[in-house]
């Protein structure tokens, strides 16, 4: 089920961070009236709540970004920011900004803060950005990547900002004493941008061999205008994660294309490490990593690798039965709740 | 085309070919419905292992139109998949960094398998999400390898469940909604060309 749309905003940013194709120098940007258009189409669909304007850095876009947070608002949909913090130069221009945002009906805020961003925004300004909800009790998850070696941990934090955090679990229901003051701690994903140079040893390493539950689940609209149908970690240079260009093509095209789209099952019900075992069964001098550091990294390997997708081009017809008939079986258990639960959580 | 990585930030070299294809409606409905059966009923499944061929001619699909081997794998890996609650613990169990007070395991005469944890503190870590609970007891039993079980948990676990129940990460988006949705657009567009 679509619950969110998510904008790409802009791929600029005034960070340039391993792992994220972002940077200064990307240019690519949706305009305002695109986003109020599409913020249409997605509440048209009857099962949208969420809109989230993420990035690249979406503050970026000024005066675009907060028509489109008093668009979504206005429709009767909750809207969520995810920045980097940088506009808080001090405690005061933090203060300013904020309320800018939640005047143009902001329900809550994301604020990323890591080794990686801390790289190139200082780490004072998230302080403030962080402090000037904290003080207003406005809804601020912070955002929090780590490997071993991470230097800015949750204790860090705790004690730079002065405030106790509460680890977020998305099941539990929070005061508003607390809401102000999450964060949540994933995993560095070594992919675009210097993944070469990932340093194996420091990464810490979660499942990948199940299926994948963000395609077709969550929505994302690139800066460019394209339909991402996946949670947008992948590099965008993907053709099947990077598809309708949606200045052309409606929404609901875009994901009834997206959902019969023959990889994009396969990695939704039966994962990408299936498809790298199947790469390996018509090609066995293919090698893939005995270990990956979760789903998104081992599908963007068997996507963006030539070797491999010349055997997926190859032999991709011998899959379709299999997958079709996996899709064919979804879609009559999907009613069957108790075997849904089990079956969505492995 | 290189067979080396191209660089995947801003010097693209070459764009990727497309995987262009699509899945196919089943063209067959009992399929899908034996495929389901057999997930859910242990002893269709039994009687499939037995002999796949005459039980597919007992629900009316003709084996020379269905690759078996393909079928009997997709069957394996679903029912391995929709196990039941015991499945959770087991999975849970692997990946859970706790303080027990207790264990207790037996095994029984019957093959069957009986267990009960008592927990202090529990962290759960799983597809990203995590769970928390400060003191629990876990009790079940499993009879001739089938599993089953009861868990006894804190209120939040419980609430996940439900909500796992109720709202389940569904991958893909059902056709049926697709439909529903462009007929709505539809009307939409229809009611406001009437003047």
């Amino acid at each position: 089920m679509i619950k969110s749309i998510c904008f790409l905003t802009t791929y600029q940013c005034n960070a340039q961070c391993d792992y994220c194709e972002c940077s200064p120098y990307q240019k690519d940007k949706l305009t305002g009236a695109e986003m109020v258009r599409l913020i249409d189409e997605a509440k048209s669909l009857g099962t949208v709540g969420l809109v989230v304007f993420s990035g690249g850095e979406p503050t970026l876009l000024k005066e675009d970004l907060l028509w489109a947070i008093q668009h979504a608002s206005s429709k009767g949909l909750l809207t969520r920011v995810v920045t980097n913090g940088w506009w808080g130069e001090s405690r005061e221009a933090a203060r300013t900004y904020l309320d800018r945002l939640i005047d143009a009906g902001l329900y809550e805020i994301n604020i990323s803060v890591d080794d990686l961003h801390q790289e190139w925004i200082e780490l004072s300004r998230v302080k403030n950005a962080f402090l000037a909800c904290y003080e207003r009790q406005f809804k601020c998850l912070l955002a929090h990547k780590q490997t071993k070696s991470s230097i800015i941990t949750k204790r860090h934090l705790e004690e730079y900002f002065g405030v106790q955090l509460i680890e977020y679990n998305p099941n539990k229901h929070y005061s508003p004493e607390d809401e102000c003051r999450l964060i949540s701690t994933g995993v560095v994903i070594p992919v675009t941008r210097n993944e070469e140079s990932a340093d194996w040893n420091d990464l810490i390493f979660t499942s990948w061999t199940q299926s994948c539950s963000s395609v077709l689940n969550d929505i994302v609209v690139g800066a460019n205008g394209n339909f991402l149908p996946c949670c947008g970690i992948i590099t965008k240079n993907v053709p099947e994660l990077t598809r309708a260009d949606l200045k052309a093509t409606r929404l609901i095209d875009a994901i009834e294309d997206a959902n019969n789209d023959l990889i994009l099952n396969w990695i939704a019900l039966e994962g990408p490490a299936s498809i790298a075992q199947f790469v390996k069964e018509k090609n066995p001098s293919i090698k893939f990593r005995e270990q990956y550091v979760g789903i998104c990294h081992i599908c963007n390997e068997i996507l963006t690798r030539n070797d491999v997708r010349k055997v997926l081009l190859e032999h991709v017809n011998e899959i379709i039965d299999r997958i079709s008939l996996h899709r064919a079986f979804m879609e009559k258990a999907r009613s069957d709740e108790k075997l849904m639960a089990m079956y969505c959580r492995t | 085309m290189s067979d080396q990585p191209i660089d995947k930030v801003l010097r693209v070299v070459k764009p990727f070919v497309p995987i262009k294809q699509g899945i196919r409606p089943y063209p067959n409905q009992k399929v899908p419905d034996y495929m389901l059966k057999l997930v859910k009923d242990d002893s269709a499944y039994q009687a499939f292992i037995a002999n796949p061929a005459e039980s597919l001619k007992r629900e009316g699909i003709q084996p020379e139109t269905l690759d078996v081997d393909m079928f009997f794998d997709l069957a394996k890996v679903l029912r391995d998949r929709s196990k039941g609650i015991d499945s959770i613990i087991d999975k849970i169990a692997e990946s859970v960094s706790k303080k027990e007070t207790s264990e207790g395991r037996q095994y029984n005469f019957d093959h069957s398998r009986s267990w009960a944890y008592r927990y202090e503190s529990a962290i759960f870590h799983e597809r990203g999400t995590s769970e928390e609970k400060s003191k629990s007891e876990m009790v079940g039993t499993t009879n001739k390898f089938e599993q089953s079980g009861i868990s006894i948990r804190p209120e939040e676990i419980l609430r996940h469940e439900i909500n796992l129940l109720f709202f389940p990460a569904q991958p893909l988006v059902t056709p049926s909604l697709v439909n529903k949705i462009k007929e709505n657009l539809s009307t939409d567009i229809s009611n406001e060309l009437v003047p």
